[in-house]
């Protein structure tokens, strides 16, 4: 899917900031997986593929940063919410400080745009 | 060609193959997985009125294949994250193949067989102490003793950490199987007589 090159590092990137995003989006309100994994592939280039959420949905649970509550459904099966938990509040708010330093300098460095 | 049923032959040998490749993780988390999918494809379904074939064909592919699933899920426990070496070489993995009519067409060797570059992947043995009590309860326990066996032995086999639920489901029916059977058999000859 990810010819090697310059795609590599990228998915290296997304994979490692991928968690901080499904953080963010639970910092604004609850939501179950599938529209968690919608919302996180309408953003181009942030979701190649979507069954790949549901490992990290499993592990971010396991590590308290987000909880799961069951809610009945009017259409089908109960669903399973996420919501954002403190741990998981606490490493968004030091990610975004830590990401946007590192973004700065990366535009720094890099040509174009950045005088 | 386009029915509800081939629809759902295609949701239930996708999750097959996932089952299949979620093997080497540990049970709980085998299991979460599948809810997980599961859950995900009955939600895309009712959201977006998904019935025929092609439509569930595409949002399989959208989910990805199992193996690419399975892949992110032990790359996403190596630990240090972020810190080990990773090999180079990008996993290739086939993509979602249109499975060939009726019949199952998960390959049988995927747990085994993960693209490479995803390191030695950490299969649990399913048989500790537990597992081995329960299966010997089960079947010598349920001769011996016919009905202290299998009730001794069937807790024993839903303690287990090491299997999974469809384990645990497959013990059950072949412990309590020959014997609802055999319940069936009398009630039907005491009705006839």
């Amino acid at each position: 899917m990810e010819p090697g090159g310059a795609q590599q590092p990228l998915s290296q990137l997304r994979r490692g900031v991928l968690e901080y995003c499904v953080l963010s989006l639970l910092a604004r309100e609850e939501l179950y997986g599938f529209d968690l994994v919608r919302r996180l592939a309408e953003v181009d280039g942030m979701v190649i593929t979507e069954g790949t959420i549901y490992p990290l949905l499993s592990r971010l649970r396991r590590e308290g940063r987000v909880t799961t509550t069951w809610v009945e459904s009017e259409a089908g099966p109960p669903r399973r919410y996420y919501a954002l938990a403190p741990a998981g509040r606490r490493a968004l708010t030091t990610f975004v400080e830590e990401w946007r330093r590192f973004r700065d300098a990366v535009d720094h460095l890099l040509p174009g745009e950045t005088p | 060609m386009t029915t509800p049923r081939a629809a759902e032959q295609l949701v239930e040998v996708y999750l097959d193959r996932l089952d299949w490749a979620a093997a080497g993780l540990p049970p709980d988390r085998r299991d979460d997985l599948l809810d997980g999918i599961r859950e995900h494809i009955a939600a895309a379904r009712a959201a977006d009125g998904v019935a025929d074939e092609a439509a569930v064909r595409t949002l399989l592919d959208r989910l990805g294949t199992p193996e690419e699933i399975v892949a992110a899920a032990h790359d996403d426990d190596s630990p240090p994250r972020g810190a080990a070496p990773r090999d180079p070489v990008p996993p290739e993995v086939a993509p979602f193949p249109a499975p060939p009519g009726p019949g199952p067409s998960g390959p049988p060797g995927a747990a085994a067989t993960l693209p490479g570059g995803w390191g030695p992947v950490p299969t649990a043995s399913p048989w500790g102490p537990l597992e081995v009590a329960a299966v010997v309860l089960l079947g010598l326990g349920g001769c011996v003793l016919p009905v202290v066996g299998t009730l001794v032995g069937l807790p024993l086999a839903f303690l287990s950490s090491r299997w999974s639920r469809r384990d645990k489901g497959v013990a059950a029916v072949l412990a309590l199987g020959p014997a609802v059977v055999a319940v069936l058999f009398v009630l039907l000859a005491g009705m006839v007589a």
